[in-house]
Formats: structure tokens, sequence, C-alpha cells
């Protein structure tokens, strides 16, 4: 016997929705009259848009809505597709459709919506898309119409609660007052509502609430969240329970997970729980949108929900543009011939070997050696620790988050967790604490290990990951901060175990590292082993890294690196939160420690060393002059600096390497180009590295296409290949089809090479200023300003409307004056030296830069702040 | 052709007739005062029918210009002159047989208060006006499209804050003050401002006759599209005139309600005298105003001949060949 609610509903015939609702097309709406599951007669309001013969019939999209939703919700989606019917539903008791008097449970939702589509004569392939109740309801009605299922997307849903996830105060409270919250007011309604982000325009809200207006067509709201099984012996459990072990018979479907990750209902774990259930699955997770995801993210034009839905559905059909696209970039089939090194070889290679590996300098004594270990001793822990890691109960494919700051700790774990095939998620100090957060939340680790303040981090998060210190803690604090063990402890107790499964392959995903978020939100990038090890081999190469060299590592990203080429290297004394800060004679301490050849470090880095030089002793100065190689990294190095970095390394090669966390480095610069900057607009990045590809395409070509290259000295975007390019984004699928196609890379960066082959960046794609007269890039602009003496840094920026935007120029220069405005004989200066017309030469306190690399100029800051000091703005904020 | 050029009294009048003049174009012009023209000229005041009447006969065209541009002054004055003038000469035009007639008007029609940042397809908006003048010239530039018709092209074009040397209302008004130390710029000074140099305004109006056809029944923004933060521009204009230029800001907030009250005294005072500042001008110098030209320009067929750095350099020369210093006011 069906469990039925005892007490009565109104009963309501369905009806069309009023027809000036907001984005609403009546001609979409039609009312249809089946049978349901039972038999009785019932009528539904649908949105239909027709089969579209016009641009061949390619199938049927079939979406349903959640509570308490209706089917409004996907009229933007209907819209934008061409050549698929469109039918979104309104479940029975919601929306237009009728108001059955009884509570229909999920299992009768099911029986409906496939008694529906019969009725509609959805024949031939489908995809569903639906959201939050929705999900599980179609996909129970997917696994009974198998035959016809073409694709699913999900959206901010479940089909069952993950482990350890409790049911939210807002539904708890909810269902403790089921009559007052979501029938008898309009409480849950609006809540749900108001969980948009932006909060949704007065004209979309009433389009949702329109078909709520009373109690008696809110029954269907009170039900469902009724329906939500908390305990086992809830009538819909098991049926919900059976959708959930079905969804194995999805697994060779196409399917897609769109997913708003602030959500307070659908959290992130049950993302991951989808996920484990369709691990084929296409994911796209945006960090800043909630559980309306079809409304959080319609700003984002085609990365958005739509967009994201509209280009998947494309890719489904074999024989769209971008895949041949695609196909036709893919790299000629090479034979690789040449043996794999996996990153952990060199370590093993040098077993027995008691010279140090790894030096590190005390950070409250930079002068003082804190930890030094031998590569025979790393090789030892780098083998105890994978198999205490193993031991724990991980294994390949599994994430592991480090938390671990720069240092001998560090470079174990991350080698033992290479040996594994555990991939590394490795979201580092320079990020910001935010930026930190963030790529945890996105990256979802099974573990994290860190020291206490990593361990605070992640419980704060309360990241369902378990915890693991890098040492020890005390058994109060352990518990306190859920550490269950420590990573050196597992190392000791499995010492002696040295059987290891199968060493990963090197399409194997290794490791995932974040960009800084200077030019966008930060990303997850995935790297497999191969691409890992074309790094290693291609940063030995670009830098002439020998065999006998030492390196000391003021870089950050690069600071693990120096075991995977078989050579030791030192750590210096250093905050990594504030690379910056570290002077020379702290380096050269550090350096004369190991006797290092060779230095990395970030261009602001190197402009801090070259001006404490002066503080240093004689000793430490003649340390750095024995430096036979300086390899920047992470932002262009300008004549000036390179010029005070010769004096301090007089008998080094400086090498500035161009690249990006996607593709890193792809050029290298020799100190003679960089004198030449110049000669030509930009900066000049140096030629491509061997193996690297480099070609400038048309800018703002549309996302999925291979556009043609453009000649040597055009202007567009900077496109790159190689061998160490990344594998793609974590969990961005809109984003990854932008950002790669085929196996070429498109930077966002704007630049041309010029008639030698020499590359030169002029800036960003999304910094291009659209003139009435075209674009202009920002870069030659800028350093036509710092040609003026009284200027030290330079920005410009476009103002007002793409296509008739104006130039803006912020200066800073320590003798201008404080006014906004430039003076009349600064402005004059600067428009001289410039070439287009310059609206306005405005003085800044000071030119923002992004975190990581302290020198690559935030564009986008400045952009706002002249906009709005140029509108007119009172008290400007930079 | 002939063209009647209302308003020829003023800079941007005497600048069109002059400009249509130098091409051969049978001009006649009308206004108050003698306008020192070479051509045919009917002195009266526009809101006197018959002199309409007069004015229109035998002609082909018609510029109308004529307008009062006070900052202040009482609304029925306004609407006399620049709507009730405005609807006599348009019914009048069509009576004579008159093909065409741009209405010369400005972007004030379309302000409400906001900043105009590369603003385009601005639409009238007399109800949200902050000036008598902008609301009559929104109401009047309305009634001037809405009598386009098949055998009366109707198009509105609306120069920016135009100035040139013998600028009697801009130039005059920001040197004087400058002169007198009264000149103070509002809050950061760094509001972009549009600018249209005198010879480049006429340019596009002569253009406007000449295209009728691609531009009726439409308001076309035209200015120099070379923005500068309001502080240079005021800077070039006194620079211009070798008046000192000041060093002291008055915040925007603080100069809308001086305007407010100064504009309350003068209104009870009845002085005949603009008051030195007032919410629109404070308005129009501490919030950007400038504009999408591109399709006026493509429209138009027109470019501005002279760039505001040319159109700086003669002002320097005119100001350098004045006989005596302008005029110094006492406020």
């Amino acid at each position: 016997m069906k469990s039925r609610s005892t007490t009565a509903s109104h009963c309501a015939e369905a009806k069309l929705p009023p027809v000036d609702l907001s984005q609403l097309d009546p001609d979409w709406s039609r009312l249809i009259t089946a049978p349901d599951g039972t038999g009785t007669l019932r009528t539904w309001h649908v949105l239909d848009s027709g089969s579209d013969q016009d641009n061949g019939f390619k199938g049927t999209v079939l979406c349903v809505h959640g509570n308490p939703n209706w089917s409004y919700m996907w009229r933007g989606l209907i819209g934008a597709l061409t050549g698929w019917r469109v039918v979104a539903v309104d479940l029975l008791n919601m929306g237009f459709s009728e108001r059955t008097g009884d509570q229909r449970r999920f299992a009768e939702h099911v029986d409906d919506l496939g008694a529906l589509t019969e009725a509609l004569g959805v024949t031939g392939p489908v995809v569903t898309v639906a959201h939050d109740w929705g999900g599980p309801i179609s996909m129970g009605w997917a696994q009974r119409h198998l035959d016809q299922v073409a694709g699913v997307v999900l959206m901010n849903t479940g089909v069952a609660r993950p482990e350890g996830v409790r049911v939210p105060p807002l539904i708890s409270i909810a269902r403790s007052t089921l009559r007052a919250t979501c029938e008898r007011t309009p409480t849950f309604l609006h809540g749900a509502l108001r969980m948009a982000r932006p909060q949704l325009r007065g004209e979309i809200y009433a389009g949702y609430t329109a078909p709520y207006r009373s109690a008696d067509r809110r029954s269907g709201i009170r039900h469902f969240v009724e329906d939500i099984p908390v305990l086992d012996s809830h009538p819909t459990h098991v049926p919900l329970g059976e959708v959930a072990a079905g969804m194995s018979l999805l697994a060779d479907r196409p399917a897609l997970l769109l997913w708003g990750a602030n959500d307070i209902v659908f959290s992130d774990a049950f993302l991951h729980d989808l996920m484990a259930r369709l691990p084929h699955a296409d994911v796209h997770r945006y960090p800043d949108a909630g559980h309306q995801v079809m409304e959080d993210t319609a700003a984002l034009g085609e990365r958005g929900a739509i967009g994201a839905i509209h280009a998947w559905l494309d890719s489904l059909d074999t024989t769209t543009e971008a895949d041949h696209v695609a196909r036709a970039a893919a790299p000629t089939d090479t034979a690789d011939t040449t043996e794999r090194q996996p990153m952990w070889s060199a370590i093993e290679a040098r077993r027995g070997d008691n010279s140090a590996a790894v030096i590190e300098m005390d950070p409250d004594a930079p002068a003082r050696v804190a930890n030094t270990i031998s590569f025979d001793e790393l090789d030892r822990r780098v083998s105890a620790t994978a198999a205490g890691l193993v031991h724990a109960g991980l294994g390949p494919g599994d994430r592991l988050a480090s938390l671990v700051p720069p240092g001998i700790d560090l470079m174990v774990l991350v080698y033992a967790c290479l040996r594994v095939g555990i991939v590394v998620v490795a979201p580092d100090a320079a990020l910001g604490l935010d930026g930190m957060r963030r790529a945890l939340r996105s990256s979802r680790p099974d573990v994290v290990v860190g020291d206490w303040r990593g361990l605070t981090l992640a419980k704060s998060l309360r990241l369902p990951a378990r915890r693991l210190s890098v040492d020890p803690l005390p058994a109060s604090l352990a518990r306190s901060l859920g550490a269950t063990d420590s990573v050196s402890a597992l190392a000791e107790r499995n010492a002696s175990t040295s059987t290891i499964a199968a060493a990963p392959t090197g399409d194997d995903p290794a490791a995932i590292v974040f960009t800084s978020g200077s030019t966008g939100p930060s990303k997850g990038v995935v790297y497999t082993h191969s691409q890992l090890e074309a790094q290693r081999d291609a940063i030995s190469a670009a830098f002439d890294v020998r065999a006998d060299d030492r390196l000391a590592v003021a870089f950050a990203p690069f600071a693990v690196l120096a075991p995977a080429i078989g050579i030791p290297s030192v750590i210096p004394a250093m905050d990594v939160t504030k690379p910056a800060e570290l002077c020379a004679a702290d380096l050269a301490d550090a350096a004369s420690s190991l006797g290092a050849t060779v230095v990395f470090a970030s261009p602001r880095v190197l402009a801090n060393i070259t001006e404490t030089t002066a503080d240093a002793t004689d000793a430490q100065q003649t340390a750095l002059r024995s430096i036979r190689a300086v390899a920047t990294a992470g932002a262009p190095v300008s004549p000036e600096l390179l010029q005070a970095a010769e004096a301090v390394f007089p008998d080094a090669a400086i090498y500035t390497p161009y690249g990006m966390t996607e593709l890193l480095p792809a050029t290298v610069a020799s100190a003679d180009e960089i004198r030449s900057s110049a000669t030509d607009r930009g900066v000049c990045v140096g030629r491509p590295l061997r193996g690297v590809e480099v070609e400038i395409r048309p800018a703002e070509a549309p996302t999925g296409t291979l556009p043609a290259a453009l000649a040597v000295g055009e202007v567009g975007e900077v496109w790159l290949r190689g061998p160490h390019r990344c594998a793609g984004y974590d969990g961005l699928w809109a984003q990854q089809r932008h950002a790669f196609v085929g196996d070429w890379h498109r930077s966002g960066d704007v630049g041309h090479v010029d008639a030698s082959g020499r590359l030169w960046i002029e800036g960003r794609v999304d910094h291009l200023i659209h003139t009435a007269d075209g674009a202009h890039t920002p870069v030659p602009i800028e350093l036509a300003a710092e040609s003026v003496a009284q200027v030290d840094q330079a920005a410009a920026v476009g103002i007002g409307p793409i296509g008739t935007q104006q130039i803006a120029v912020v200066v800073t220069g320590a003798s201008l004056d404080k006014a906004v405005v430039a003076d009349a004989a600064t402005a004059a200066a600067v428009r001289a030296a410039i070439v287009p017309d310059v609206a306005a030469v405005l003085v800044a306190p000071k030119i923002p830069v992004d975190r990581r690399h302290n020198s690559k100029i935030d564009r986008s800051r400045i952009q706002t702040w002249a906009n709005d000091v140029l509108r007119g703005a009172t008290r400007p904020r930079l | 052709m002939k063209v009647l050029v209302t308003g020829a009294s003023g800079l941007l009048g005497r600048t069109v007739a002059t400009t249509l003049l130098e091409r051969g174009t049978d001009v006649t012009v009308l206004q108050r005062r003698p306008s020192g023209l070479e051509c045919r000229e009917i002195r009266g005041d526009i809101r006197d029918r018959a002199t309409i009447d007069a004015a229109v006969a035998n002609q082909d065209a018609v510029v109308h210009l004529a307008a009062r541009v006070s900052p202040t002054g009482a609304w029925q004055d306004f609407v006399d002159v620049n709507f009730d003038a405005t609807r006599s000469l348009l019914t009048a035009s069509r009576a004579a047989g008159i093909d065409r007639l741009v209405y010369v008007s400005s972007p004030a029609v379309a302000s409400s208060g906001e900043a105009h940042v590369g603003a385009g397809g601005l639409r009238a908006d007399p109800a949200n006006t902050k000036s008598h003048y902008a609301r009559s010239k929104a109401l009047a530039e309305q009634l001037a499209l809405a009598a386009d018709a098949d055998d009366f092209a109707v198009t509105a074009i609306r120069p920016h804050l135009v100035w040139g040397p013998g600028d009697e209302q801009l130039v005059a008004r920001i040197v004087d003050r400058a002169a007198s130390g009264a000149l103070r710029v509002i809050g950061t000074g760094a509001a972009l401002i549009d600018s249209t140099y005198v010879d480049n305004a006429a340019d596009a109006i002569v253009a406007a006759l000449d295209r009728v056809e691609f531009v009726r029944g439409r308001a076309l923004v035209v200015s120099n599209g070379e923005p500068r933060p309001v502080v240079e521009l005021l800077r070039g204009l006194c620079t211009a005139a070798a008046v000192p230029f000041p060093s002291s800001s008055v915040p925007p907030s603080a100069a809308k309600s001086m305007g407010a009250v100064i504009e309350a005294v003068w209104a009870i005072a009845k002085v005949d005298r603009d008051p030195p500042m007032t919410r629109f001008l404070a308005e129009q110098l501490s919030t950007a105003h400038w504009y999408d030209q591109r399709e006026t320009r493509a429209l138009l067929d027109w470019e501005p001949a002279v760039s505001l750095d040319d159109g700086l350099a003669r002002l320097t020369t005119w100001f350098g060949a004045q006989p005596i210093r302008p005029r110094n006011q006492d406020f």
C-alpha cells in the first residue's frame, strides 16, 4: 500500500503562466493531459521549444526543476539551444501544473515523468538536465529509458546523502515547521530564492514566485521538503536508494556536473559523491556561485551554466567543427623512444651517497644551517614515507593536499607521493589565506598534511579530508586539530617495508598546482607524471643546469625541484608569505653553506637583493659574486633590474623565462634580449625553448576554435604547446574548453613574434584597450610612459565602454605631486612619449601587483580605480 | 540651397553662418543684435511669429540655434524662447515649404545628474534634467524630432561644451573667474570632460544639413572626441588667456549645496547676472561627460578638423590679439 499524506490538499487545474513574466516566451508554454503513473488523468504545464527541424533535429533536452522552483529556471537555456527540442516540465503540484490534492512522493514523480514523456512523444536521443530534487527524478527516469539517454547534466543535487553530511539547519527547520514555513507562508520559497548570488532582479524574482502566490498553491513545496528521507524508515528511502545504486547503469553515458560551490544544502560533498558515481563526468565547479547556479552564473556568458550546457551538448555531436579542430590540432603520434626518467629516479640513483642533498637555513638565525639531509637519507625517507602513506590507506589517484612549508619535509612528502602515484595538491602560501581556502575546497583532497597552522586551516574549512601532521603533535593538540597520525611516525613504522605497488605511468595525474589569480580567479592546474618530468628537463635545459651545479632556491614553486635533477640545493631563511623580503646577506649565507652556483628567484626578490647588497659584508658579497647563473621566474625583468643584478652577480648569466602555470618555462630571454626592449613594442621574452612552439593567433577567437596563425609582427593572442604543457584544469570544464584546444594552450597574453623569432609580450587579452580607432596593447604604452624621467611605474588602462574606450595612463613617481591628475608638465611629457591619444594621466599612490610574484601589475584593479576617478568619484580608493 | 540660421549672434551660430557663406551658400541670419556678417539679416525676436514668418520665406533649409542658455532664470522665459519659439519655427518652416531643419541641441537634454561615460544613444529625458535650460531644450528636441516627416526632414545635433575664440559662454566665464581669483576646481578635478571646438561643431551641423537623409529623426552628440580631466581643460583655457590657474579645490557636495543656496539668493534678488556656481554647472564639471562618437562620425561622414591642442593654440593667438584684457567680474 502506498503511503499517502492523510491531510487533504487543494485540487486545482493546471494553467498557463501569466503572459507578462520576464524573459519567458508564452509560445513555449503548453498544457498536456495524460494518465499519470497510476492511470489517473493529469494535466502538466511544460515549456516546449518544439522540434527545431531547421537546424537538424539532434534530440530532446529534458529539463527537470527542483524545489521550490519551476520550469522558469530553464528559460535561458531554452532560448540558447538550437537543433534541440527542449522540454522543461513543471512537476505535478509544482509550477503551473495540476494540484492533485494528494502528496506525490519521489517514486511517483519518477513514474509521472515517464508518463509525461510518453504523452509528449519524446522519442530519439534524450539528454536530461536537472537541478535539486529534479536530479534524482531525472536519474530515475534515465535508468528506465537507457535506450534513449544520450547524456545527463546534473546541478547542485544528490542521489544520496554522503557519509558524515548532516541535514542542514535550513532543511531541519523547514521539516519541523512544515506547514508554517513551506505552505501557509512563503518562508521556504523566499529563503531558497534569496540564496541567489547576486540577488535576483525584481522581475525575475517575481517570475519564480508567480505559481506559488497563495498557500493552496504551495502544498507541493511542503511535500518535497517532507519527502527528504532523513530516516531509513522514510517511504522514499528505498526508492531513492535504488536510483543511487542504479547510477552505475549510466557509467557509459556522457555526463556533465555543474556546481555552485556556495550551496548550504548541496555542498561539495554531494558533488564528490556524484563524481564517484559518474567518474567519467565532465565537471565545472563555480567557486562564487551557490544553489541557484543557473541564475548565479548568468553573467559569466559562455562560461556560465547555460553556455557550458550549450557547448557540452555540441561536444556530444562528434561531427562538430570544434572536434575537427581539436583532432587537427592533436600532436602527430611520434613514438617516444627515450625511456622515462621518473621524478624520483635521480634520488634513487644517488642511494648510498652521503653528501648533502638539501640544506635548510634557520629562519630565526639566517646564517645558521637548520637542517641537512643527504641523498642517501633522502632516498630512505622517501621510501619509508611512501610505504607509510600506502599503509595509511592512500593509493594511486588519491589526492593529498600539502600545507607543509618549503623545506626537507616537503620534499620527502612530495617525492613519496609521486612514487606511490598519490596526486599532490599544492596550494602555495603566496595565494594568500583566502586563495588557499578556495584552492583546498575546489581540489577535494582525500588527506591534508600540514604543520599545526595548515591543519588549523583545514579544520576551519571542515574539509571531509583526513588530517595528518608532518611530525607527531602533542596528543591534545592532535586531537583538537583532528590529526589522526603524523607522516613521520607513519614513515618510521614502515621504514623496513620495501614493497610499494607498481610505479604510476606517465599519463597518471601527478600534481595539482594553482594559477596565481593575478590574471583571473585562481585555477587548479593538473600535471601528469610525464608532464612534470618534461618540465624538470625543460628547466634544466633553459637555465643550462649541469650535474655539478648547486642551487639556492628563493622561488617557492621551484623549491622541490633540485632532487629531481639530482643536484643539491639550499633553501634560504625566508618567510614563504613574504618572499620579497629576502635580503642579500641571507641569500649569501645560504649560498655559502652549499657553495651554490645557481640562484632561482623572482624579479621582486632579485630587486630586494640588489637593494640590500650594500648592507652585506665583503665576504657575503664575494659569495654572491661566485654565482654563475641566476634564473628568474614569474614576471619579466626590466633592463634596470638586469643592470643592478649584473652588478651583484658580475659573472652570472641571467636568464628570464616566460611561461604560465599551464606551461612553464616556454621561452627564455638572455640579458641582451632584455636590453633590447626599447627596440620593439612590448617586453622581449626571448625565444621558445626546444620542444616548445609559440604562435600568435587573432585575439578573442571564439572558444574551441583554432584560428590560423598571424604573420611576423602582427599582434594577437599567444598560443603555446610543448611536452610540459599541463593536462588541463581541475573541475573547470567550461574554462578548460576555452584555454586548451588540442594540445595548444591559449595563454590570454597578447604580443607578437619578430622577424628573428623572438616573442614580445604586450599585455593581456582582457586588458586590451578598445578605442574607436581599434585595439591598443597596454605594455608598449606603459614602457613609453616609464621612459619619462619623473615616472617610476606606469599602467595603461581603458576607460569606458568597449569600442569607444579612452586611454588612461596611471603613473607613480617619488617626485610627483600627490594630486590625482598629473601636473601639466608630467602629463605633457607622458603624452609626448605615447603615440595614441591619452585622455588622462593620473598619479596613483601605488601600482598594485599580484601576491605571488609581487610583480605582475594588477591592471583590473587599476582600471576600476581609474574609471572611478575619471567618472568623478570623490574619494577613490586603490 | 538657401539656409536660414537663427541665433547667429552667438559664437556657434556665427561660425555656422560663416562656414556656409564660405562655401557659397545663400545665408539668411535671424537674431536680435547685429551679427556683423555680410549676408541677408533679419533682426528681431524669435518669439515673434511675424519675424519668424518673414525669416523662413523663400528658404530651403533652417539651422535653429537661437536659445536662452543662461544657467538661471524663470522657467517661463526658457519655455518662451526654447520651446514655444521652436514650435512656431517648425510650423512656419513647413508652411513655407522648407524641406530640412537642423535643431541644435545639447547632451544636457539627456542628463539626469549621472555621469556620461562613453555614452551613446542617449534619449532626451525632460522629466529628469537638472536645469530649466536642459528641460526646455529636451522638450523642444522631442518636438522637433517628432516633426520629421516625408517632406520635412528634421535632425538634432547636440554639440557638447562648445568653445573657441570670442566665446561669451564657457571660455569668458571661466577666464573671468580665474582672473578674479574666483575659479575653484571641484573635487579631484579628474572627471573626464569632452568638449567641442567651435569650428568642428559648425562643420558637423553643416554636414547634418547635407546628409539629413542619413540622420533624420535622430539626435547625435557631437564632440572633439578628446575627453580630458576637467582640471586640464580649465587649465588649458586659462593658460590660453594668460590668467593664473587656481590651486585649491571644492568638494563636489559642497559645490552642489553652494550652488543651491546661490541660485535661491539670485532668484530672490532677481540679479540680472549669472551666479558663479549653479548645481547644473557643478554636476557638469564634477562628473564625467564624454560620448561615443563612432556613429555620429559615420553617419555625418565628418571628423573634427581642429584638435583640442590646435584649438587651444588658436585661442591663445586670439587672446594675444585682444586689445584689452577680458573684463573682471567681482564674484
